[in-house]
């Protein structure tokens, strides 16, 4: 049997570009510029599409090789692809699950080279929280949609080739019965992208203004207002070590955080002392906890209700350990200056503290998953008065 | 699967299925046991017992084989490990069941298992294997703290015997013990040492105490004299083991009592009706069973991790037993309030168990060290360990 581990390891340090780090330096578009070419290295070494099944080009990883990999990155300190995320776990896994044969022909060995850049077109201005009360319409038109409507909170649109999207095609039935899921070539004519800058200054998100826009049927995914249920069942499917990567960085941090707080004088209070060491069990708490879910998830073959707490406490542990160390350092912990639009990643403590409102919101907040810890991890009743 | 993990993700899945098996069965059998033997009514009424606990379920605790799990069968034990002792006090905790094992099992037991002579063991362990002798720890000063600095016990080591003098404050079940192991001052370091209930000069004084499960003692060691077959090895060091273990049970201890509160609140809040609906389904008191949740999970983590990884003699400082410590007190204390919250004026009555509960959740906050010392004491690895990176490079 091969050696994943070894065999990764020793390809890594053949090939992760010694000088990305320099040549991104906080620079969006470079880091997806980067991520592209990265990810086309990847795809001929064969070390794409992770989890997916051979026949499409994927490894057939299981999660342990798939943890195993991302280790092997974290120490080799490779580039990230993040920005592939949507591409290669919601599109992949939705494509493999419910597309056509020729669906899958045509996308999947796109998103595997790197020349096809997913992003999400599912929340809007009135369907955040309550997604599935979305609007934007999609009429029926012979051989295609006509779609109008609005979408926001799109990860890297402004950069992307393609969209999933959740469209109205039924608006007479009930909200979760008349939704479709439709794939959008970003340059269709009607699309306009905004970016949306965001509290820290920069730009990750965007809108989607769509006018008249033309997407044939043949873009559909699923049975025609089935799309609820098709992104429903995409999202509890097994998606990876999802959180693995975010997890170990947050882990990393401490040490940097011990760095700054001794440099700056700050460690010399004991309440800072206490309030990071507080901070740091947390941390340390989660990331057993996540290797539970991990290995739940490997006997289970499904990402189970371990989902929603992981999610939970990462954010609110990010939130409370980046405004720890912020506040620690003072009035110099407030020095510096928002983001520019076009920067992208970690800056200085109090713009990390910032961001870190922001995984405290997106892919369903906090609240959203108290509830769904209450509801399907304890079995409490849900509101009676919400559809 | 081509190769495991290693940064900290556990994800082995063949090892230990049938321990795991083992340590289900212990489970479900201390569970049932308590259920039967110790329901919250007994532990009430003991409250008002002078000894405090229940001697015959202390003689089925030993013939259960719970006081002697981690003795080697040599001596009459079960052979095993802190791990499955973990899940014996886990589901003492969850009962609130007032025995002396925290004093006897893990700290007495402990203390003769890694550093008693060969004599020691052999005088000591069947017996406390078989429940049939206790002893308890008289390891913290005056204040309750711990640290050498603040023990109030001194030994002066002559040649023909050792002499104690001083205080130790806060020693659990001290009334029903047959010896104490005393940890004692000697110059700038600590000596620990076997010390019969009986010798002359110790006095035993029950103090009163917020949370009745647990027995607490002023213990006056007046001029004793011990052999020098009384001492343990391991000074220092062995002092430090103790209190982590001791660290760690009660982590284990918290999560017991926490999940317990958890299920019985998030139960009342599925049956409890006001406007027309559970009160579950609100989501205010939604959010705080969630959150009880979450405080209960990362516990159980903390506290399985601290015993697993817990060395089983002195040797490397325990991270975990702070981390799990410091986390599942405080944890236990959070969900305590929330379960008394969510009960509303039921929650607010003696009838009620929930002040029971958060009763024991302050004693174990403040035993063997606060949150704010395990958290300082975790601070102090981390900077230390800053340093030596430094140097390094």
């Amino acid at each position: 049997m091969i050696d994943l581990r070894s065999a990764y390891r020793t390809w890594l340090a053949a090939n992760v570009p010694a000088d990305w780090r320099e040549v991104c330096a906080g620079d969006r578009r470079a880091i997806v510029a980067l991520a592209r070419t990265w990810m086309a290295e990847l795809n001929a070494g064969g070390y794409a599409g992770r989890g997916w099944p051979i026949e499409y080009g994927g490894m057939g990883a299981g999660l342990a090789d798939q943890i195993v990999m991302i280790e092997e990155e974290t120490r080799a300190d490779a580039p990230s692809i993040a920005v592939f995320s949507i591409g290669l776990t919601h599109t992949g896994s939705t494509l493999i699950q419910h597309g056509s044969d020729e669906q899958r022909r045509q996308h999947l060995p796109k998103i595997l080279s790197g020349d096809v850049l997913w992003c999400q077109g599912f929340s809007e201005p009135n369907a955040g929280s309550d997604l599935a009360s979305l609007q934007c319409r999609a009429l029926r038109d012979g051989e295609n949609y006509i779609v109008n409507g609005q979408k926001v909170w799109s990860s890297n649109a402004d950069v992307a080739d393609w969209c999933l999207l959740l469209v109205r095609t039924d608006p007479d039935a009930p909200k979760r019965k008349g939704i479709s899921y439709l794939m959008l070539d970003l340059r269709s004519p009607g699309v306009e992208v905004r970016p949306l800058r965001q509290m820290t200054g920069s730009a990750e998100f965007s809108e989607i203004f769509l006018e008249d826009v033309v997407v044939p049927i043949a873009n559909r995914i699923g049975a025609e207002h089935d799309g609820w249920r098709v992104s429903q069942t995409t999202l509890q499917s097994e998606r990876g070590p999802l959180f693995l990567p975010s997890i170990q960085r947050l882990r990393s941090r401490v040490g940097d955080a011990i760095d700054d707080l001794c440099d700056s004088g700050a460690a010399a209070d004991p309440l800072v002392r206490q309030s990071l060491a507080g901070c740091y069990a947390e941390i340390e708490i989660l990331g057993e906890l996540y290797g539970q879910v991990l290995a739940d998830q490997m006997h289970a073959g499904e990402a189970g209700s371990g989902a929603a707490i992981i999610k939970l406490c990462y954010s609110e542990v990010l939130n409370r350990f980046t405004g720890t160390v912020s506040d620690a350092l003072g009035l110099f912990g407030l020095q510096g200056g928002p983001q520019s639009p076009d920067a992208a990643g970690e800056m200085d403590w109090f713009n990390d503290h910032l961001h870190s409102w922001g995984m405290t919101i997106g892919g369903g907040t906090s609240d959203i998953q108290r509830n769904l810890i209450g509801e399907h991890v304890l079995g409490l009743p849900r509101d009676p008065s919400v559809a | 699967m081509s190769d495991s993990p290693d940064l900290g993700i556990d994800v082995d899945i063949d090892v230990g299925i049938e321990l795991d098996d083992v340590r289900d069965e212990l489970r479900s059998i201390t569970r049932r046991v308590v259920e039967q033997r110790c329901p919250t009514q007994r532990v009430r009424s003991l409250a008002n017992d002078p000894i405090g606990f229940d001697e015959q379920l202390w003689h089925e605790a030993a013939e259960l084989g719970w006081l002697g799990l981690e003795i080697p069968e040599s001596y009459g034990g079960a052979g095993m490990s802190f791990a499955e002792l973990a899940v014996v006090l886990d589901e003492l905790g969850r009962g609130l069941v007032p025995l002396p094992v925290q004093s006897s099992v893990v700290l007495g037991t402990g203390a003769i298992l890694a550093g008693g002579s060969d004599e020691q063991r052999t005088q000591w362990l069947p017996e406390l294997a078989a429940g049939d002798r206790r002893l308890a720890a008289a390891v913290t000063g005056t204040s309750g703290r711990v640290g050498y600095d603040a023990l109030s016990i001194t030994a002066t080591i002559a040649a023909e015997a050792v002499h104690l003098a001083g205080v130790a404050g806060f020693v659990a079940d001290a009334h029903v013990a047959d010896a104490f192991v005393v940890a004692a001052r000697v110059g700038e370091s600590v000596e620990l040492m076997l010390v019969p209930a009986g010798a002359h000069g110790v006095g035993v004084t029950v103090e009163s105490s917020h949370d009745q499960t647990r027995r607490l003692a002023t213990v006056q060691f007046d001029g004793v004299e011990v052999t020098h077959a009384s001492r343990l090895s391991g000074g220092a060091a062995l002092y430090d083991w103790l209190i982590e273990r001791a660290a760690v049970a009660l982590s284990i201890d918290s999560h017991g009592g926490a999940r317990r509160v958890m299920e019985t609140t998030v139960q009342y809040a599925k049956d409890r009706i006001q406007f027309g609906r559970p009160v579950g389904s609100f989501q205010a008191v939604k959010h705080r069973c969630a959150n009880m949740f979450v405080n209960v999970e990362t516990s159980r983590v903390a506290a399985d991790v601290a015993a697993r990884t817990l060395p089983v003699g002195p040797g490397a400082p325990s991270r975990w037993a702070s981390i799990a410590k410091s986390h599942a007190a405080d944890a236990y204390v959070a969900v305590a309030d929330s379960g008394i919250r969510v009960h509303g004026g039921i929650g607010f009555t003696w009838e009620h168990d929930m002040h029971l509960y958060l009763r024991r959740a302050k004693l174990n906050q403040a035993l063997f060290g606060s949150s704010l010392w395990h958290r300082e004491r975790l601070a102090e690895m981390l900077v230390a360990e800053r340093s030596g990176r430094r140097s390094e490079s």
